[in-house]
C-alpha cells in the first residue's frame, strides 16, 4: 500500500545552516582538534589543516549539498535514493548508497552512549557530586580517599567505573543504572526530535541550542583567559598554555625525558603523518560523507541557496573548532597540571573525561565550569547524533513507504540492538572502539570516495556546477566542480590509501584476536546484508512500478523531460 | 609563547573568523530575499 508523504522543508536558511553546523560541531571540535594540534606540530599543523579545508572540506561538502538537494527535488531523502537518482537510476550505485547507510546507523549506536556520558557528567557537576568526597558516594565503594589530588587517578577510576570500562555488563548492575537510564533518555530524545520533523523538531532544537553552545564556550574561554597564572608556577600561565598548543617549534625528548633537540616547522610539514592527521581531522570534524549533510540538504527547497548555506555551515563548524576548541581545552590543562597533562592529549576521552575534570577540581568556580563544559559537549553531541538518526528514518520511509512514526520506531528498535553490544561489552570500551574505528574513521573515507566519484564522474561536473549555482545568493567559483574532480577526489584517494596502509593491518589483526570486536563486526555484517537486501528490493520495486520519484509522485517520462 | 606561536595562532584565528564573519554578513544581507521566498509554508505532517 502506497503511503504518500507530503514533502518536508526547512523553515529558514538560518535554520538549515545551524542544523548542518550543529551536525558537524561535536566532541571532535572541542576535544579531538586541540589534541591533534599539540601532537602534530602545534602551529605547523594548521598549514595542512587549512589546505585540507580548502581542498577537501569545502568542495566535497558543497558537492554533498548539491547531490542532496538534487535528490530532494526528486522526492528522495536517503542516500539510497540520492545515489540512485544522481547516477541516472543505476541499480549498482543505488545499492552503494543504501549500503552507505551503515555509517550513520552504527556511529549513532555508540555516539549516543558517549552523549550520555556528557549528560551524566554535567548532572554530576550540577549536583555537586563530582568532588573527591563525592566519588566514593557515587560509586558506592568509598575507596577514593587519600588518592593524590590532580593525579588523574581518581577521575580515571571514576570514568572507568562510570562507563563500565572495568567489566562487561557493568551498566546493568545497580551502580551502572544511572548511566543506563541516561543513555535510554538520550536515545529517546534523539528519535523524538526526528519524529517531530525537520522543521518542528531538528530546526527548532538547533536554533535554540546553537546560541547555548556559543554561550557555554564563551563562559569557559573568559574563565580560562582571566585566570592568569593561578598556581604561580613558571611556565603555567594562560600564554604558556596557548604557546604549548600553537608554538610551531618544540623540544624533542628521548625516552628518559631529556631534551635531545628541537623540531622545526619543516620537521612537521615534511612528515606525511601530519598531513594525514590534518585531513582526517577536517574530515571527522566537518562530518563529510556520513549521510548527514546530504540528507539535510535534501529538505532544502528546490530553489533555495545551497552555496552560501553550505559555506556558512562549514565556517561555523571551523569557528567552533579553531577559535573555541583551540582556546578552551589545552590552556587550562597546562595552567593547572603543567606539561604532564600532555599525556592525556592524544585521546579525546582522556582529555575530556579525565584531564579536564582534574583541572576543574583545581580551578576557582570549577564546579560551575565543569557543568558548563559537559553541558556544552552534551548539547553539541545531540545536534550531531540527531543528524545521524534522520538518514535512517528517511531510508526506512523510502524503503517501506511507511509513516514517519513507523520508521522512527523501526530505526529505534534496530538502534537498540546494535547499541546493546556497545552498552553491554564495555570492558576496555572495546566494542565502542571497534565501532569508532570502522565507522567513524574507515567507512566515511571509503564512502567519500564513492560519493565524490559519483558527483564528479557519473553525475558530472556540469550538473554539479549548475546545481550549486541554482538559487545561489553568492557567486560560487566556477572552478569548484573542477576542484572536486581533479583535486579533491585524487587527494582523497591518496590519503585514504596512505591511511589504510598505516592503520588497517594492525586493526584487522586486533579485530581478529578479540571476541567482542568480532561480535561487533559480525553485527555489522548482518546490518550490511540487511541494507543490501532492502536496497535491492526497493530499487526493484521502483523499477517495477516505473516511477522515478521517491514517493511515486512523478512519472519517469516527466522526470526525464525535467532533466 | 614564541613569535611563531603568535603568528600561527593569529593567522589561524584570522582565517576562520574572517570566513565566519563574511558568511554571517552575507546571510544577514541576503535574509530579506530569503524571507521573500518563505511564504511557501512547511508542509510537514
Amino acid at each position: 500500500m502506497r503511503n504518500k508523504p507530503r514533502h518536508e522543508h526547512w523553515g529558514s536558511q538560518i535554520g538549515v545552516v545551524l542544523a548542518v553546523a550543529g551536525s558537524a560541531v561535536g566532541l571532535g571540535n572541542f576535544l579531538r582538534f586541540p589534541g591533534q594540534v599539540v601532537n602534530y606540530g602545534g602551529g605547523a599543523f594548521m598549514i595542512p589543516y587549512v589546505v585540507s579545508l580548502l581542498l577537501v572540506a569545502i568542495p566535497i561538502s558543497m558537492s554533498e549539498w548539491a547531490l542532496g538537494r538534487f535528490a530532494g527535488r526528486h522526492g528522495y531523502h536517503s542516500p539510497l535514493g540520492m545515489y540512485y537518482v544522481a547516477s541516472g537510476r543505476k541499480r549498482g550505485w543505488g545499492i552503494v548508497g543504501g549500503m552507505s547507510m551503515c555509517v550513520p546507523f552504527v556511529i549513532d549506536m555508540y555516539y549516543i552512549f558517549v552523549e550520555a556520558w556528557c549528560l551524566f557528567y554535567a548532572l554530576k557537576y550540577l549536583g555537586g557530586m563530582l568532588e573527591p568526597i563525592g566519588l566514593g558516594f557515587t560509586l558506592g565503594s568509598g575507596d577514593f580517599a587519600g588518592m593524590r589530588l590532580g593525579s588523574g587517578d581518581e577521575y580515571e577510576r571514576f570514568f572507568n567505573a562510570t562507563t563500565g570500562a572495568n567489566q562487561n555488563g557493568a551498566l546493568f548492575s545497580r551502580a551502572g543504572a544511572p548511566l543506563l537510564a541516561t543513555t535510554i533518555f538520550c536515545v529517546a530524545i534523539n528519535f523524538l526530535l526526528v519524529y517531530r520533523g525537520v522543521s518542528k523538531g531538528i530546526e527548532k532544537f538547533s536554533k535554540r541550542v546553537a546560541p547555548l553552545i556559543l554561550l557555554c564556550a564563551l563562559i569557559m574561554i573568559i574563565r580560562v583567559a582571566t585566570l592568569g597564572n593561578p598556581l604561580g608556577r613558571p611556565g603555567q600561565s594562560f600564554l604558556d598554555g596557548l604557546g604549548f598548543m600553537w608554538n610551531p617549534t618544540r623540544d624533542v625528548y628521548n625516552a628518559s625525558g631529556e631534551i635531545i633537540g628541537r623540531a622545526s616547522v619543516w620537521t612537521s610539514l615534511l612528515n606525511p603523518e601530519t598531513w594525514l592527521a590534518a585531513t582526517a581531522q577536517i574530515f571527522y570534524s566537518v562530518s563529510i560523507c556520513i549521510c548527514a549533510v546530504c540528507t539535510y540538504a535534501s529538505y532544502v527547497r528546490p530553489k533555495d541557496d545551497i552555496a552560501l548555506s553550505g559555506l556558512s555551515a562549514t565556517a561555523t563548524n571551523e569557528f567552533c573548532e579553531v577559535v573555541l576548541g583551540g582556546l578552551m581545552a589545552i590552556p587550562p590543562a597546562i595552567m593547572f597540571l603543567g606539561s604532564r597533562a600532555a599525556d592525556g592529549f592524544s585521546s579525546s576521552f582522556q582529555l575530556g573525561f579525565i584531564v579536564l575534570p582534574n583541572v576543574f577540581e583545581l580551578m576557582p568556580l570549577g564546579q560551575l565550569c565543569g557543568f558548563v563544559f559537559f553541558f556544552l559537549l552534551f548539547s553539541a553531541s545531540v545536534t550531531s547524533s540527531m543528524s545521524l538518526v534522520l538518514p535512517v528514518v528517511a531510508f526506512f520511509r523510502e524503503a517501506f513507504r511507511c509513516s514517519r512514526g513507523a520508521s522512527v520506531l523501526l530505526g529505534a528498535a534496530i538502534h537498540l540492538v546494535g547499541a546493546f553490544i556497545v552498552i553491554w561489552f564495555t570492558k576496555g570500551l572495546t566494542a565502542l572502539d571497534t565501532y569508532d574505528f570502522w565507522f567513524a574513521n574507515f567507512a566515511p573515507f571509503l564512502f567519500a570516495i564513492f560519493q565524490t566519484g559519483l558527483a564528479a564522474f557519473v553525475w558530472g561536473t556540469a550538473k554539479l556546477r549548475e546545481e550549486i549555482a541554482l538559487g545561489s545568493k553568492i557567486k560560487p567559483p566556477t572552478f569548484l566542480a573542477f576542484v572536486v574532480k581533479y583535486l579533491s577526489f585524487p587527494y582523497l584517494v591518496v590519503i585514504a590509501i596512505f591511511w589504510a596502509s598505516k592503520n588497517l593491518k594492525g586493526r584487522v589483526l586486533a579485530t581478529m584476536q578479540d571476541y567482542v570486536a568480532q561480535l561487533s563486526i559480525g553485527f555489522f555484517l548482518l546490518l550490511l546484508a540487511f541494507l543490501f537486501t532492502l536496497s535491492v528490493v526497493t530499487i526493484r520495486r521502483w523499477r517495477a512500478e516505473g516511477i522515478s520519484d521517491g514517493y511515486g509522485i512523478q512519472t519517469e517520462k516527466e522526470d526525464n523531460s525535467r532533466s | 609563547m614564541t613569535w611563531g606561536g603568535w603568528v600561527s595562532m593569529t593567522a589561524s584565528l584570522a582565517i576562520v573568523i574572517g570566513l565566519f564573519g563574511w558568511c554571517c554578513y552575507k546571510l544577514v544581507v541576503t535574509r530579506e530575499t530569503q524571507d521573500a521566498d518563505a511564504p511557501e509554508e512547511s508542509t510537514e505532517r
